[in-house]
């Protein structure tokens, strides 16, 4: 009973962690660009609903719009300050990347310095309940975050699917000039693409303020966390993020419960790590034009 | 009269590199098919991306219908009228056939126009209409030619910029490219043709272009450029050797 | 902040072997220097043996561990690359701060020398002097030598490198493990600096960053971009700290600074102004 607790567990939390990725490879789909700034984005939603609560004692599930909006803006103005010019190449090089990890310590440092680093949470009723179904024991903060996850993942992969505007970012996700020869405009492609990651973002964000604790400087851990998942799916594509979300979150839990939580997170480093090792190339090399 | 595409002493190379193509001039009428054939390196495929708006050229103008189009988008340039096909196919892989096609027909705002024209590229092409559902990386060669194809009837540009059709095809698919071009052309679109294989793009052209170093050596009608045997050696080499 | 400015010149410079010539991007360089403070640290602890003495062998151990990191992690590049040396650093991170026999998050505390006060930097001072010496030495050997001229060959194109007949998988690996020597020998002894080691002070992104920074700031790929990059982000980093004193905004700035180099001096000081054909002589190096 206990293993299939956990792996109730680990599905709810994967949810979460497949909608903090979805944004990451999103953008890496489109724009060839490994946003390292994506986890403190994340932060930075969770900080919106955290304020929310705070001030208005709004539901951090409720507050999920309005830390996607703020996110997503943010996400505008960085794209237009910092990435806009290399967006439009398309290669993805080492530049863009720091610049992403520029971006990450900007924010972080502000984000610090405003706030500080102390560990915050938000905490609706719901957050120590739970329900349980014969003998599972399931936290409804988890159920809860892990359903509303799963629904706008399958909003975000039903607007790829048919939509004509998500046809075209996918398309232009493959072959950019091919996608500008049949008139798609390719940087206003990039630029909602951006603005739709950094929302999922913010929309993480808010859930996360509830599941997990949070402050600024945590992102640099989450980084390592975030890149398993996409680099374990392959980087692009979002269901291999949801996949990849799914196993390791699992494999995270089952360690966490049956041999000790602290080196619960070690299981996304390695795995990072070795995928790193076993696929030499880089699931990153699978998609180059 | 004053001409559908008209090129103006355009310029243009990449990046920081020499220019490709020097002050090169050339004019197109309505439904007229024209073929730029030269050496490698001669620049054809550097201008046909230029007048596409993928490269921005140095200087010199691009007319269309009377509106200057110079450094304009690439999709801007494309929802005017003129449609690139690239060397390398032009598909989306990754995508299906089906979504290749609502692609192509991106620019069309017109839901209803573009549902009839993608049915027309059905009956045009059948073998397209069977597959729909299939990713289209994993179709044939000829299969991903006809796609290719489908966009131009898809799109209906006024003109359209064909780069290298025959360029790594087997022999049947040359022969069936060939065949899309003509159709093509008899629907009355104007086209640039870039091509190495000289004779059959002359054989498909009105007229022959023949550019040499970036420069427009002359422009003859096509007949004439197949018969002379001067040309022949020149710039046709061995290709057409008797 | 002299100390400072000596420990990261050697670390930017011996950063810059890896990532200025051979243009593998490392943000999870420190790795190496946690693990000289590591060795050392526990050694003298254990056995009494001061860090001035057991930090060649320290270094050693960095490069060991480099040579073997090596081998995996420089199979892929780019931007892989780069999050593999977080991976990497993550994992050391939370490998030391679970690791009861080094004391775990607590990390070692090591005895004071019995130095008076005023003296008691002093050998500090002229090991890491020792070491900077070494790392712009080793810099120039490598920015003029048959090695450095492959390794800058492999930056810029594998491919083409391996057909000219180089070794680059021996190259790279080397070039690698070198870099990580002298970070290790200077972690050791920033270890006995410090008089404790512990994961969050040697196993943060942020000193990472820092020599990230100093090399691009500075210039990559040059023997002197380094020294300067150093020189100027010391002396931006006590300027931010007297006039606002918040170490949170350092790392703000760290990040603005980033990627404002990155935007409009991608080839940083050195670079820019040689470039323009401004760059005095006696700072060309190269």
């Amino acid at each position: 009973m206990e293993f299939l607790q956990v792996i109730i567990l680990g599905l709810c939390l994967g949810f979460v962690y497949a909608l903090m990725v979805s944004g990451l490879t999103l953008i890496f789909g489109v724009m060839r660009i490994v946003n390292l700034a994506h986890p403190i984005l994340i932060i930075s939603g969770a900080f919106v609903s955290y304020w929310l609560f705070i001030k208005l004692g709004l539901d951090p599930i409720l507050s999920v719009p309005a830390a996607a909006l703020a996110v997503a803006l943010l996400g505008v103005l960085l794209y237009k300050l910092i990435f806009e010019k290399n967006a439009a190449q398309q290669t993805y090089s080492e530049m863009t990347v720091l610049l992403t990890f520029g971006t990450a310590m900007v924010i972080d440092g502000l984000l610090a310095f405003l706030f500080h680093n102390t560990q915050r949470t938000t905490s609706p009723g719901y957050a120590t309940d739970a329900i349980f179904i014969g003998d599972i024991f399931i936290p409804l903060a988890q159920l809860y975050s892990g359903i509303i996850s799963l629904v706008i993942i399958i909003v975000l992969a039903v607007f790829l699917k048919y939509s004509e505007f998500g046809i075209a970012i996918r398309a232009t996700s493959q072959n950019r000039t091919s996608a500008e020869l049949v008139g798609v405009n390719v940087k206003f492609v990039c630029l909602i693409s951006f603005a739709i990651g950094c929302a999922l973002a913010g929309s993480a964000g808010a859930l996360v303020s509830f599941v997990f604790s949070f402050f600024p400087s945590r992102h640099w851990e989450w980084i390592a966390i975030l890149m398993s998942l996409v680099v374990l799916g392959g980087m692009g594509s979002l269901t291999g993020a949801v996949v990849g979300a799914l196993v390791l979150s699992v494999i995270s839990s089952l360690v966490g419960a049956f041999y000790s939580p602290a080196w619960s997170t070690m299981v996304f480093f390695l795995a990072l790590f070795l995928i790193l090792i076993i696929r030499p190339m880089g699931l990153f090399g699978v998609r180059t034009d | 009269m004053t001409s559908l595409l008209s090129i103006r002493n355009v310029t243009a190379g990449y990046g920081y590199g020499p220019d490709i193509v020097h002050d090169f001039s050339l004019s197109l009428n309505e439904s007229e098919v024209k073929c730029i054939i030269g050496p490698n390196g001669a620049g054809k495929s550097t201008l046909l991306k230029a007048v596409a708006g993928i490269l921005k050229p140095r200087s010199g103008e691009i007319i269309f219908e009377g509106e200057n189009i110079t450094g304009k988008e690439a999709y801007q340039i494309m929802r005017l009228g003129i449609c690139f096909l690239p060397q390398e196919r032009a598909i989306f892989p990754n995508l299906t056939v089906a979504e290749n096609l609502r692609m192509c027909a991106y620019s069309i705002k017109d839901k209803e126009l573009a549902e009839s024209r993608i049915e027309a590229a059905f009956e045009m092409f059948p073998v397209l209409g069977e597959r729909l559902k299939q990713i289209a990386g994993t179709m044939s060669g000829g299969q991903q030619q006809q796609l290719v194809y489908a966009r131009a009837f898809t799109i209906k540009p006024k003109i359209i910029l064909i780069d290298e059709p025959s360029l790594g095809l087997a022999p049947a698919l040359v022969e069936q490219t060939f065949n899309h071009i003509k159709q093509i052309a008899s629907s009355g679109i104007a086209v640039i043709l870039v091509e190495q294989n000289a004779i059959k793009g002359l054989q498909t052209s009105g007229y022959g272009v023949v550019m040499d170093l970036g420069r427009l050596a002359f422009e003859k009608p096509a007949n004439e450029v197949l018969q002379d045997q001067r040309l022949r050696e020149l710039y046709l080499g061995k290709a057409i050797k008797k | 902040m002299v100390l400072f400015s000596f420990l990261y010149i050697t670390m930017s410079s011996s950063w810059n072997i890896i990532g200025g010539y051979g243009g593998f991007i490392s943000i999870g360089h420190n790795v190496f220097f946690g693990i000289g403070a590591y060795f050392s640290g526990f050694i003298y602890a254990r056995y009494g043996i001061s860090p001035f003495y057991t930090a060649v062998f320290a270094g050693m151990i960095a490069t060991f561990f480099g040579f073997g990191v090596g081998l995996i992690t420089l199979r892929v590049k780019g931007p892989s690359f780069i999050i593999s040396s977080i991976a990497l650093l993550m994992i050391f991170r939370t490998l030391f701060d679970r690791w009861e026999l080094v004391g775990g998050a607590h990390g070692i505390t090591l005895p004071h020398n019995n130095l008076s006060v005023e003296w008691s930097k002093i050998p500090h001072y002229y090991a890491l002097l020792v070491l900077m010496v070494l790392s712009i030495l080793l810099s120039w050997y490598v920015r003029h030598s048959k090695f450095g001229l492959a390794l800058r060959s492999i930056s810029h194109d594998e491919i083409k490198s391996e057909v000219t007949g180089i070794n680059i998988k021996i190259i790279k690996v080397t070039a690698y493990a070198i870099s990580a020597y002298l970070i290790g020998a200077a972690g050791a002894i920033w270890g006995d600096y410090l008089t404790y080691v512990r994961p969050n002070i040697f196993f943060i992104i942020l000193i990472a960053a820092n020599m990230v920074l100093m090399c691009i700031l500075g210039g990559k790929g040059t023997v002197t971009g380094p020294i300067i990059g150093t020189i100027v982000i010391i002396f931006f980093n006590e300027f931010i700290l007297a006039n606002f004193g918040a170490s949170e905004l350092n790392i703000f700035f760290t990040g603005l600074l980033m990627i404002l180099t990155l935007l409009y001096f991608p080839d940083g000081i050195i670079g820019s102004l040689k470039k323009r054909k401004l760059l005095p002589g006696f700072l060309d190096w190269d």
